[in-house]
């Protein structure tokens, strides 16, 4: 219980007014027994607004007449306050006390622009409770405002004394995060890609947020001056599952031959050209905070790719029966790396796939696979998908350049099956 | 490296690990009460009192059955504007904590649907909001609400058979979890579906791979009937293009024939007839307009004015377009190379800027999220030009 309520350290500000400067803890304008404002954590660890120090006459007015949502937001309103409003930061109270203090409002701008923060509204525990329908962010200021005009206990006041109207800023405190996600891998790894490079993969240590990364990727030229529409200007971001890889595409439309983009345009990466791929520490990961650093690749851009993948080429090392060695396999060209993680697979000769490890190397032209049980004696299949690509777009049997010539054979996706035997353990290969 | 016997079988039609995602694992229709989502995306209605919502997180698309609770308190949708902020001033957040991932008019009550992202980090939670004619904005509870939900694609089945050059068939039982969960399968982002007569009509992109492609999927949703999926080649300049996906599309009847107009990145009009999109087929759609390069598609309508059809397509960098439908039967395929845009006759609407959002409101207005002078973005109607 203790830690539930250390846990709502909250931190409690006064806006606008000159009696912020007040020492904190204190409520000056409040008499001592009259309403207060507090933001309060439920043992389940809800955050709640309630107006304590009401009358009972109000309390009871209130739960039988079960006021309308407008009429509960006319007596207790709740809105995002502006970001920049001026804030003073205040600890208030003991760690286990959260206390806030009230502030008489002539106003209360934000309530003009913006419809109140939704939620629920109930007499609970002798006090007025607001309980939102989301939960308050951390960090996010929240400005509230009590008016008990309508309550009983404001009836028979004079014009020249009128209700007290009470304002208050709450916030509950913003983690204290250092930023701690970097790009930790940039594909493909090599030193040098085609021309006609079509996809780049940027991994980073933790999830990211769901901001759009397209403002954060730049492709600088030999100059440092951004290659202008290089990728693809989609709107959509794509992540994998527990978004910690990040595609981004080049336009195909520039890479892919006599499609109008690149007649006109030509292709973002030339030949015999160095680039930089830049990606700026702003990008925030899931927690909200920017990247640790920003990124840089230098690479270079050797000649166009435009022949199918050819399975005949790829070379395996065999591991010996008995051992769980890792089968590897070697392409004569970098293949991409996401296809590697899933249209390359290991069968039993008799199709049942085994289970095992993935590993991609060698500038993602080493591909290997370590089983989870030592490798039988026996026939095995290496089994590619036809989904499978090098960086290029080329599949197997099916070159990304496609000509309306080669349309039919073109509609047919291929993938390819490599027999392979693993001898007895020891036995020469 | 010595003496392993090389042997290479070319197989045909090898389909594995291509449709899917890891944690769309459920091949089958599942139902409930009080769905949950991971994310909210795209939109479309369905059959009255049914609104279809993507979760490009799970990669699935549920089916809310709202019924009643379908309409708001007043029929049509009053401009709001700084929607953004006040989106965000209700759920609790600052503006620039929302993601506002689809708008959509259901075409029954005219009230504007908004799904959103509240919040961007790891905490983020789906809303899905209406907007009605009074201009009360109304966040829809999924509590209580009945859903049938699918994974999209399907899973690949457990064995998938391999039919080999010389015919011959072997089974290759798919890849397990085991090995690498993550990445078997390819993430797709759900770029646009529509309800066609019994039919949830899904175009979808891939963090791995290009490829047109279309899902047709039977509504209600089977049990074990995920639907299936056609390939859509369109021709350009002689090249076969096979890659570019479909970003937004609309049902409409070309010459009497039920057919699809689709938009592809960099920005062909492809057409295609509904009756081709056949089970596992790959069809050749007809490139009829080429709208300029550089460019994302966003959304389509059609609408009648002055006794002809119009179809109204918004673009992420070239602005509101307008095409009159009645060139697209008689239209010839685009084969030679052009400078800039080619095909049937478009007009590009100025007064139309900075449109994020588009559908139609009724039959003489279209509703639209667009930026706002200062920043931000309004909902606003605007007459159909």
């Amino acid at each position: 219980m203790r830690q539930a309520a250390r846990a709502v350290a909250l931190v409690a500000a006064l806006a606008f007014a000159p009696a912020c400067s007040q020492p904190s803890g204190q409520a000056p304008d409040s008499a001592p027994d009259g309403p207060r404002i507090r933001l309060v954590a439920s043992p389940s660890g809800q955050r709640t607004i309630d107006v304590a120090g009401l009358p009972a006459a109000d309390l009871e007015h209130l739960e039988r007449t079960a006021p309308s949502r407008e009429g509960w937001q006319a007596i207790l309103r709740v809105h995002v306050a502006q970001v920049d409003e001026p804030i003073l930061r205040d600890h208030v109270g003991q760690a286990d006390e959260p206390v806030l203090r009230d502030q008489v409002a002539q106003a209360d701008p934000a309530a003009a622009e913006l419809p109140p923060v939704l939620g629920n509204y109930a007499v609970h525990g002798g006090a007025l409770r607001f309980t939102p329908r989301f939960p308050f962010d951390a960090g996010q200021r929240y400005a509230v405002v009590f008016d008990p005009s309508s309550l009983p206990s404001a009836r028979g006041r004079s014009a020249s004394a009128p209700p007290r109207v009470l304002r208050t800023t709450v916030a509950l405190p913003a983690p204290g995060r250092e930023p701690s996600t970097r790009v930790v891998a940039v594909y493909p790894t090599g030193p040098e890609v085609p021309e006609n490079h079509l996809r780049l993969y940027v991994v980073f240590s933790a999830p990211m947020g769901l901001g759009s990364g397209n403002p954060h990727v730049r492709l600088l030229d030999e100059h440092g001056e951004p290659v202008a529409d290089a990728f693809l200007p989609l709107d959509v971001d794509l992540w994998n599952a527990d978004r910690t890889r990040y595609t981004v595409l080049y336009d195909p439309g520039r890479v892919k031959r006599g499609i109008r983009p690149n007649a006109e345009l030509g292709r973002p990466l030339s030949a015999d050209r160095r680039y930089t791929l830049a990606i700026d520490a702003a990008w925030r990961d899931a927690a909200g905070q920017p990247l640790v650093a920003p990124f840089r690749r230098e690479f270079r851009v050797g000649p166009p790719r435009e022949r199918a993948l050819d399975p005949a080429a790829w070379r395996l090392d065999l591991p010996a029966g008995g051992t769980r060695d890792p089968l590897a396999v070697r392409f004569p060209v970098p293949l991409d790396y996401g296809l590697l993680q899933s249209a390359l697979l290991v069968t039993t000769g008799g199709g049942r796939p085994l289970a095992g490890e993935i590993r991609v190397e060698q500038g993602e032209t080493r591909w290997t696979f370590t089983p989870r049980a030592p490798w039988r004696p026996g026939e095995y299949q290496l089994v590619a998908a036809a989904t499978l690509e090098d960086a290029a777009g080329n599949r197997i049997g099916r070159p990304f350049e496609v000509g309306a010539a080669e349309a039919r054979d073109a509609e047919r996706a291929r993938g390819a099956v490599v027999p392979f035997r693993i001898g007895r353990a020891n036995a020469p290969r | 490296m010595s003496a392993f016997r090389y042997g290479l079988l070319l197989v045909v039609g090898l389909s594995l690990a291509v449709a899917g995602a890891r944690s769309a694992a459920n091949p089958e229709a599942t139902t409930g009460v009080t769905p949950e989502f991971q994310y909210i995306g795209k939109l479309a209605f369905g059959p009255e009192g049914v609104i279809f919502a993507a979760d490009a997180q799970e990669v699935s698309i549920t089916a809310l059955q709202l019924g009643e609770r379908m309409a708001g308190g007043v029929p049509g949708t009053q401009d709001v504007p700084a929607i953004d902020r006040k989106v965000a001033g209700l759920l609790g957040i600052d503006a620039g904590n929302l993601l506002i991932t689809d708008m959509v008019v259901d075409p029954r009550t005219r009230n504007t649907w908004l799904s959103v992202m509240r919040g961007l980090g790891a905490g983020a939670v789906p809303v899905l909001l209406r907007v009605d004619g009074a201009g009360e904005i109304e966040v829809i509870s999924f509590d209580e609400v009945r859903y049938t939900r699918i994974g999209v694609p399907n899973p690949p089945p457990a064995e998938t058979p391999l039919v080999l050059v010389d015919g011959r068939e072997i089974p290759i039982a798919n890849y397990p979890d085991q090995v690498d969960p993550a990445g078997l399968i390819g993430v797709q982002t759900i770029t646009h579906m529509a309800y066609i007569d019994g039919n949830l009509f899904v175009s979808g992109l891939s963090n791995e791979e290009f490829a047109s492609k279309m899902r047709v999927i039977p509504y209600p949703f089977r049990v074990a009937d995920a639907g299936t999926s056609v390939e859509i080649y369109h021709g350009s300049h002689g090249q076969l293009e096979t890659f570019s996906p479909v970003f937004t599309f609309v049902p409409y009847e070309i010459d009497g024939e039920p057919s699809i107009v689709a938009s592809y990145l960099c920005t062909p009009l492809v057409k295609f007839p509904i009756a081709a999109l056949a089970p596992g087929s790959k069809i050749q759609g007809t490139t009829i307009a080429e709208f300029g390069n550089r460019n994302r598609p966003i959304d389509m309508i059609v609408y009648e004015k002055d006794g002809q059809d119009y179809i109204l397509l918004s673009n992420n960098q070239r602005g509101v377009m307008k095409v009159p439908t009645a060139p697209f039967g008689a239209a010839d395929a685009i084969a030679d190379p052009i400078p800039d845009t080619a095909g049937v006759p478009f007009e590009t609407i100025a007064s139309l800027d900075g449109v994020r959002q588009l559908d139609k409101l009724d039959a003489r207005r279209a509703m639209l999220l667009v930026d706002a002078a200062g920043g931000g973005l309004n909902l606003e109607a605007a007459a159909l030009p």
